[in-house]
């Protein structure tokens, strides 16, 4: 029954590629793509080039008024606020990928040796990443307050003295960091398991017979076998990072002063405080160019595996 | 078929008729909206974009509730959809969706917003309609309710709440010191006051040897300062009005040069002492939201808080402590002579001038400000009266509402009208305030920061575009 459907359906397949051909086009292959190019274009190809002709714009809110050329660009390059904001993407891109990754990595390891209920071991290490962003940094708004924060009231009990984790230019980045690991280490758990997992078993088989195990079958087994899913997970981390917005803005709105304020957090004031659409969107341009640049790296990556 | 001819007089007297019935029209237009304020629509939908609607929990959505169905009964063929969302954003969002063509009807605005949406040119002018109400109606709204939102001859909003702020305190906290807050009519009075309320663990207090700020359970002033959450320096235009004489910006021309003169510089070197050097406000402060700060004061954080009167009845059913335990005053001044200036702020309806159900709309607004609704807004929202004739209900005269007269009063001494500069200044203000408290840059040096990105953003509005209030 299930072969006649399937034969069926081929036949049709058939006939709408012969009518197609004796028309000279074959316009099947299109047809099927055609609902996902349609939602593509709309969502995003027409919304990034709206964003790059808006960036060459004076705007009221989202009324274009004069072709201002690169000047946005120019204005944005010299602006001191955007090298802060860039550095502050980078600091906290940086720390929290090397971090992830390497939790990520410890993580997988874990979750790929017989232990006993690897599962639920699997299931609770996932959680930080389904829970929703907003919710698990209000719950680090508190459990990092000054006064009535948790882990504030866990130093005081121990004797030692509140500390302003949110308040201080430093610890407020290195908050913004660990809450991120914290959040982000599940998903490069999944990934690098997934890479872990393609590795045969018989060559830790072999090193053990030769003599190698533990430290030694890691560095000479594992670690170069890893190296493009790593490379995968490290790039992939970074677009996210990078893009984050909602960790700073919940946790410290950018403060204190602009310590925190990272370039997603730039753009966002530009066109929601501001309502300077156009400097906003040429900031925006200037990440997709850096996205770009890295799902480029991505891609490769990929091919490479 | 006979045709009817017109002699000479027949025709002067239909032409006599139809003009008078013409010249009759506005007359009797009008006395049709001398019911209900003035605008009169039976049927129609209208779309309502607010923060509190009578979807929502809380005095002010139980108020909206009840006129809602009030109105209701007296319109069942006008249909309100309600949109609710969150006050930071509200501007935003109808700002996006009046460029997009599918903007609410109505709308509120706050100060922060309506400067923006006044550039966009996207709201109705009201003024032609209320100006169609009875005489009793327009001069039962104050002055200060017809100045808000009125640039040049237009009005494009109608404050639905009309607050202040009032300084509300614990008063066991001031009675262990043995200090009547009522009577500190000075900031360094105050100042001095909350330093002797402030206690650490081995009961020292700010300024003497040894104290740890660590152990403080009670502070003594709370606000809120976080970045990206609306807030403002403590009583900064209050203190530079006292000082100056002026607000900080003001028309024609919009300047903020006040922000780097001595007065300037000296009233944020001030505040910001108040974290740093006297320690009566919690280095936390710098990273709470609104509802954050409220929270603390609810939750006994600190002995005293900046509540604005429109959510002060939705912070005390939160409350964590007796009610009767809390008091209020107004603010005090540098110089003690009198009360500090109160800014009025408000949040204020708007028609879109996009709106297809305009009729609708301008007869929803109108029930919204009727004198009923204005007491519900009071009686259950916990709102300060907009209608002097609903200012002397008895209502007010109970100890648990009488900060509405408090500030009602307040107000009428000195108050200070809500200007909506065409640049939003109190992130630039925040920012500058939070890198001189924790990253110990020069008062000058901040401000004059603020300053420059103030005269950037301002140099980019056309002068024809700038607000004349």
């Amino acid at each position: 029954m299930e072969d006649v459907r399937v034969s069926a359906r081929a036949s049709g397949e058939e006939g709408v590629r012969r009518r197609s051909a004796r028309r000279g086009f074959d316009w099947f292959p299109y047809l099927m793509i055609a609902p996902a190019l349609g939602v593509i274009t709309i969502f995003s190809l027409v919304p990034t080039v709206y964003g790059v002709v808006v960036s060459l714009y004076t705007v009221q809110f989202v009324q274009l008024l004069e072709f201002v050329g690169l000047r946005n660009y120019v204005e944005m390059f010299t602006d001191p606020h955007f090298w802060s904001a860039f550095g502050v993407s980078l600091t906290f891109t940086g720390g929290s990928v090397l971090l992830e990754v390497s939790i990520g990595m410890v993580l997988a390891i874990l979750a790929n040796t017989g232990l006993r209920l690897r599962g639920l071991f699997r299931v609770v290490s996932l959680l930080p990443w389904v829970a929703s962003y907003v919710v698990v940094y209000l719950i680090f708004k508190w459990l990092l307050n000054y006064d009535d924060g948790l882990l504030n009231a866990l130093i005081f009990q121990l004797g030692g003295p509140k500390v302003g984790w949110l308040n201080d230019p430093t610890l407020a980045t290195i908050s913004l960091i660990i809450v991120d690991t914290w959040r982000g280490s599940p998903y490069a758990m999944i990934l690098l398991l997934a890479g872990l997992q393609t590795i045969p078993f018989e060559l830790y088989e072999a090193a053990a017979t030769d003599g190698a195990t533990g430290w030694r079958a890691f560095r000479s087994i594992t670690l170069p076998l890893m190296r493009v899913p790593v490379l995968i997970v490290l790039v992939l981390l970074t677009i996210i990072n990078f893009n984050v917005v909602v960790a700073q803005l919940v946790l410290t709105g950018g403060g204190p002063g602009r310590a925190t304020e990272p370039l997603s957090l730039l753009m966002y004031s530009e066109a929601f405080t501001y309502f300077r659409m156009g400097p906003a969107a040429s900031i925006a341009v200037f990440i997709f160019a850096l996205n770009l640049v890295l799902a480029g790296a991505y891609t490769r990556l990929l091919r490479a595996d | 078929m006979q045709r009817r001819r017109f002699n000479r007089r027949e025709l002067l007297r239909t032409t006599a008729t139809g003009t008078a019935l013409l010249a009759l029209a506005p007359v009797v237009d009008a006395c049709s909206r001398l019911t209900g304020g003035g605008n009169s629509a039976t049927s129609g939908t209208v779309e309502f974009m607010a923060h509190f609607t009578p979807l929502g929990k809380g005095p002010r959505h139980d108020a909206s509730k009840k006129i809602w169905s009030n109105f209701q009964q007296k319109y069942p063929n006008i249909t309100i959809k309600w949109q609710e969302t969150a006050w930071p954003t509200i501007g935003e969002k109808f700002m996006a969706a009046w460029s997009a063509n599918t903007s609410p009807d109505i709308s509120l605005f706050s100060p922060a917003n309506i400067g923006p949406v006044y550039d966009l040119g996207a709201l109705t002018d009201l003024q032609p309609y209320l100006q169609k109400w009875p005489s009793s109606d327009q001069q039962d709204f104050p002055k200060a309710w017809w100045q808000v939102g009125t640039y040049g001859k237009e009005k494009i909003i109608c404050p639905l709440l009309l607050f202040g702020n009032m300084l509300t305190y614990r008063k066991s906290a001031f009675a262990k010191v043995e200090v009547d807050p009522s009577t500190l009519k000075t900031w360094d009075g105050w100042v001095a006051a909350l330093q002797k309320v402030v206690t650490d663990g081995s009961g020292k207090h700010p300024g003497d040897a040894g104290f740890d700020k660590s152990t403080v359970k009670m502070w003594g002033y709370g606000t809120f300062l976080g970045r990206n959450t609306g807030a403002t320096p403590p009583y900064w235009t209050s203190m530079l009005m006292e000082k100056t004489g002026h607000q900080d910006t003001e028309p024609p021309d919009w300047k903020a040069d006040s922000w780097v003169s001595d007065a300037g510089l000296s009233i944020m070197q001030f505040t910001t002492d108040w974290i740093k050097k006297y320690q009566i406000l919690s280095p936390s402060t710098l990273n709470m939201a609104l509802p954050d700060g409220s929270k603390f004061f609810d939750q006994s954080g600190c002995a005293v808080y900046d509540f604005g009167t429109n959510i002060y009845a939705a912070a005390a059913a939160q409350f964590q402590f007796p009610k009767d335990d809390v008091s209020f005053t107004l603010s005090p001044t540098f110089d003690g002579t009198k009360w500090g200036p109160i800014g009025l702020n408000h949040w204020s309806m708007g028609v879109s001038n996009k709106s297809k159900a305009l009729d609708p709309a301008l007869t929803v607004i109108d029930f919204w400000l009727n004198p009923d609704s204005d007491l519900i807004m009071s009686e259950v929202g916990g709102q300060q009266p907009k209608r002097l004739s609903t200012a002397k209900n008895k209502f007010f005269d109970a100890p648990n509402e009488s900060f509405m007269k408090l500030v009602t009063e307040g107000l009428a001494q000195w108050s200070m009208p809500d200007l909506s500069p065409p640049v939003r200044t109190n992130e630039l203000l925040t920012e500058a305030y939070q890198s001189i408290v924790t990253q110990n840059t020069p008062v000058k040096t901040a401000m004059q920061s603020a300053l420059d990105r103030y005269n950037k953003l301002l140099s980019e509005i056309p002068k024809s575009k700038l607000p004349k209030v």
